[in-house]
Parts: C-alpha cells; sequence; structure tokens
C-alpha cells in the first residue's frame, strides 16, 4: 500500500501480469466446479476486500459480512465473468455496491455505528513516546478523534474513492473500471473527497506549520 | 451498477492544476510537462487522454533521466550550486522554482494525507485484530453459504461412466462369490453328476449367467470357501 510513484516499476507490472494470469486459471477451474480453486482467491484476496469494506463501511461487523457476502455472490456469479478485466477489480466492484448498500440501509435506520474510534486512540496513544509531554499527547489524541470525525463526514463515496486509490493504490483506470465511471470522473471525485477532508481539518491547521517540510535553500547571485 | 454524478461529486473547481496541487503523481506529470516547455492547456482532453500523456512523460522522464522526487531535486539544487560555486544559470533558478513549488504544494496538503495515513493506521490495525478469525474462520463459515460443490452434467456422466468400467476392488470379489453360487446352484438343481464347466485356469470358473432367488450363507476356512444358497421357493 506505498504511494505510487511515476513511472510503475517494470518488475511491479510483470508481478501485476503474474498474478492476473494465475487468477485467471482459478477462476476457470472454478466456473468449472472446483471449489478448492475458489478458495485459492478466497485466501489472497480475503483481507483486500475486508480492508476496502472497512475502510468505506467503518465498522468491523458490517465489514466481515460483506466481505463473506462479496465472496458469495462472486462464485455464485462466477459464470458472468468474462476476464475482461482482473478478477480482484470485479471482486472490488461488487464490495464497493455492497458497501454502498449497506451505508444506505444504515442511514435508513438512523443509526450509524463507529467503533473505530478507540482503534484510532489506541495506535494513537502506541505512537507516543513514554516521555511526551501530557499536553501533546492530549493534542494527538485531540487531532486523532477530529480526523475521525472528517473522515465519517465525508459521503461512502468520498470514502470509497479514497480508500482505493489511497490505501489500495489502485490505478485511475482500475478505479475507473471498479466503479463503472470515466477516468475524469474518478480524479474529479479523489480531487473533491481531498478537498472536502482538507476542508474539514483546515481548522486545525497550525499557524506555524512547524510541521512542514522545509528547502533550506539559500542563494548567492553572482 | 452505474455511478451516477449525484451529491455534488463534480462541483466546478476541478482543473488540472488543481488536482496537481493534491495528487503526488499528477504533480510529477505536470513537472515533466513544464520540464518539456509544455501545459496543462496544451494537452486537450488531458483526463481522456490520461494513458497516452503519461506515456510520453514517461518517455521524456527517462530521456532527461530526471528525478523529480522532493528530496532529490534539493540534493540535485545544492550540487548545481556547489559545482557553479554559487554562480546562478537559468538551469539552476528552474530547478530552484520548482523545489520551491513542491515544498508549497507539500504545504497545502498536510492534514488530508495525515488523515489518510491514519486511515491506513486504522485498517492495518484493525486487520491484525482480525487476523486469527482469518485463519481460522472465513473461508469455513463461507463454505456453509457456497453450498455442494458444483458438477456439471458432463462431469457427472463422465463420473459414472468411469466407474462402469472400473469398478471398485470389493466388487471383483462379489463376481468370485456369484460365480460359485452359481456353480452350486446348477449342480443342486439339476441333481445329475455336475458337467464339467470351462475351467481357463486353476481356482478359476468361467460362467456364462446367473440367476437366484434366495439367500446366500458363505462359509470360509483356511483353503476352502462353501457358499450355501437357500432357494426361496423352498
Amino acid at each position: 500500500m506505498s504511494e505510487r510513484t511515476m513511472p510503475t516499476d517494470p518488475a511491479e507490472k510483470a508481478e501485476k501480469t503474474r498474478i492476473r494470469a494465475q487468477d485467471q486459471i482459478w477462476v476457470e477451474r472454478a466456473q468449472a466446479g472446483d471449489q478448492e480453486a475458489f478458495r485459492h482467491l478466497v485466501e489472497r484476496y480475503q483481507r483486500r476486500v475486508y480492508a476496502v469494506a472497512y475502510g468505506i463501511v467503518r465498522n468491523r461487523d458490517d465489514a466481515w459480512d460483506i466481505a463473506q457476502e462479496a465472496f458469495v455472490k462472486a462464485y455464485r456469479n462466477l459464470s458472468r465473468f468474462q476476464g475482461n478485466s482482473g478478477f480482484y477489480t470485479w471482486l472490488y466492484r461488487i464490495t464497493y455496491n455492497l458497501c454502498i448498500d449497506n451505508m444506505r440501509a444504515r442511514s435508513r435506520r438512523s443509526f450509524v455505528e463507529i467503533d473505530s474510534s478507540r482503534m484510532l486512540q489506541a495506535a494513537v496513544a502506541k505512537e507516543a513516546p513514554l516521555e511526551t509531554h501530557p499536553a501533546k499527547t492530549a493534542d494527538r489524541r485531540e487531532l486523532a478523534e477530529q480526523i475521525e470525525k472528517a473522515l465519517n463526514q465525508l459521503s461512502e463515496k468520498h470514502r470509497a474513492i479514497i480508500v482505493l486509490r489511497e490505501i489500495e493504490g489502485l490505478s485511475y483506470e482500475e478505479i475507473a473500471d471498479v466503479l463503472k465511471v470515466s477516468k475524469g470522473t474518478v480524479m474529479s471525485r479523489l480531487f473533491h473527497a481531498r478537498r472536502k477532508l482538507q476542508d474539514l481539518l483546515e481548522p486545525y491547521l497550525k499557524a506555524d506549520q512547524s510541521v512542514l517540510p522545509r528547502l533550506n535553500l539559500t542563494t548567492q547571485r553572482s | 451498477m452505474t455511478e451516477s454524478n449525484d451529491e455534488n461529486l463534480d462541483e466546478p473547481g476541478f482543473t488540472a492544476e488543481a488536482f496537481e496541487a493534491q495528487d503526488a503523481e499528477f504533480q510529477q506529470l505536470g513537472q515533466c510537462l513544464r520540464a518539456t516547455g509544455e501545459s496543462w492547456e496544451n494537452s486537450q482532453d488531458w483526463a481522456q487522454f490520461y494513458p497516452e500523456l503519461e506515456e510520453r512523460l514517461v518517455a521524456t522522464v527517462n530521456a532527461l533521466n530526471f528525478d523529480l522526487e522532493h528530496g532529490a531535486l534539493q540534493q540535485h539544487f545544492e550540487r548545481a550550486v556547489e559545482d557553479r560555486e554559487g554562480q546562478w544559470t537559468a538551469f539552476t533558478q528552474r530547478v530552484l522554482d520548482e523545489a520551491n513549488r513542491s515544498e508549497n504544494l507539500a504545504a497545502r496538503q498536510p492534514l488530508s494525507a495525515q488523515a489518510v495515513e491514519e486511515l491506513r493506521s486504522d485498517i492495518e490495525s484493525t486487520l491484525d485484530d482480525v487476523e486469527p478469525r482469518f485463519e481460522n474462520q472465513f473461508f469455513r463459515q463461507l463454505q456453509g453459504q457456497l453450498g455442494p460443490e458444483k458438477t456439471s452434467l458432463w462431469q457427472r456422466m463422465a463420473n459414472t461412466i468411469s466407474q462402469w468400467i472400473r469398478p471398485p476392488s470389493w466388487a471383483w470379489g462379489s463376481l468370485a462369490v456369484a460365480m460359485m453360487a452359481a456353480f452350486v446352484l446348477v449342480s443342486a438343481s439339476q441333481r445329475e453328476p455336475l458337467e464339467p464347466v470351462a475351467v481357463t485356469a486353476p481356482n478359476k470358473v468361467q460362467v456364462d449367467s446367473i440367476q437366484f432367488e434366495g439367500t446366500v450363507t458363505l462359509s470360509q476356512s483356511e483353503d476352502l470357501t462353501v457358499i450355501w444358497l437357500a432357494d426361496a421357493s423352498g
């Protein structure tokens, strides 16, 4: 899940091609009824499917159920998979649609479970060294809470595109395939998602910007 | 499901330059463009032709051997200043401009990037917590929902035919018992001296047909097997 840089490493491309070819073999066997072949696909993608689901719905139990349902749907509709895209983009599409359905159902119930706050705080506390001043720890915790709140204020579609791009590292083309939109729409949606996140967090941007990287460039003109 | 442009997802304000301010990969493309004297305005429909644009710029980067990473720009500038003993050239000015530009871009997006890192950390932490469930439970739970393994009609036919051609080992024993039974039945019903049956080899009996209704009792000793047949008609 590292930040994407340009140009794409040839080794990375070759690995992707190899994985896609292997997936295709397992898919064909699974289409013929071989459940063991489908098991290979499940074991390869179960964590990533869960990660996408959790990133969007922000609830562990719902994410688990969505991940299960995504694989069940994939298995039952294997005959429809034609191999024009990679198996994992098809699987991500199923997962994304299930997440959207889940969020809509939850909003109809007017009940939103957010159980990640404790986890986020635990992550912040874990990273804070023991000798840190309590005030700084409190600042970090407050910032973590505000980040958590901002993430949950994003629409599920905005959150989805951030998860697919920033966390899963999908290319614009792959995301376009998952979401069934044009690449321009992917870029536009990603732009607005990031800007929304920045706007929500703007009040917490420190005035001195001391955490920002600086180039100590001095010049002398001859 | 086809996505629709709803929920104000595509508000105005989305331009190549604005997107470049957010996106590290797109920023690199922009730097490549400017390094070759081009601009986003000249690259019509840049989003639509992104793959072609990217390929061209990749070729340009490789040709120029131009490392666009922020830290590398700084080092490049410092080396250039050292080499020229502080003398400015248009080239060093251009490098400085690019370095400052990337710093400004980074300054504009600290919190959204930090938010993404927190999200990534949260997801990874959650994955660690549920890892035991993946190891022990996920596929087993899934299997209950997948149902029995599907086989095609052709596979079922092939399985049946293969059973006829290659009967299981116990079937050979049954056939031997049936042969012996037929031998005894024939001799009992006819009450005549037994006609010798064709013997193809020691301990082998050749039987043409078998018909029997009744019960069969099998007795075995060390080197003798006796089959008792009780005719149902009495």
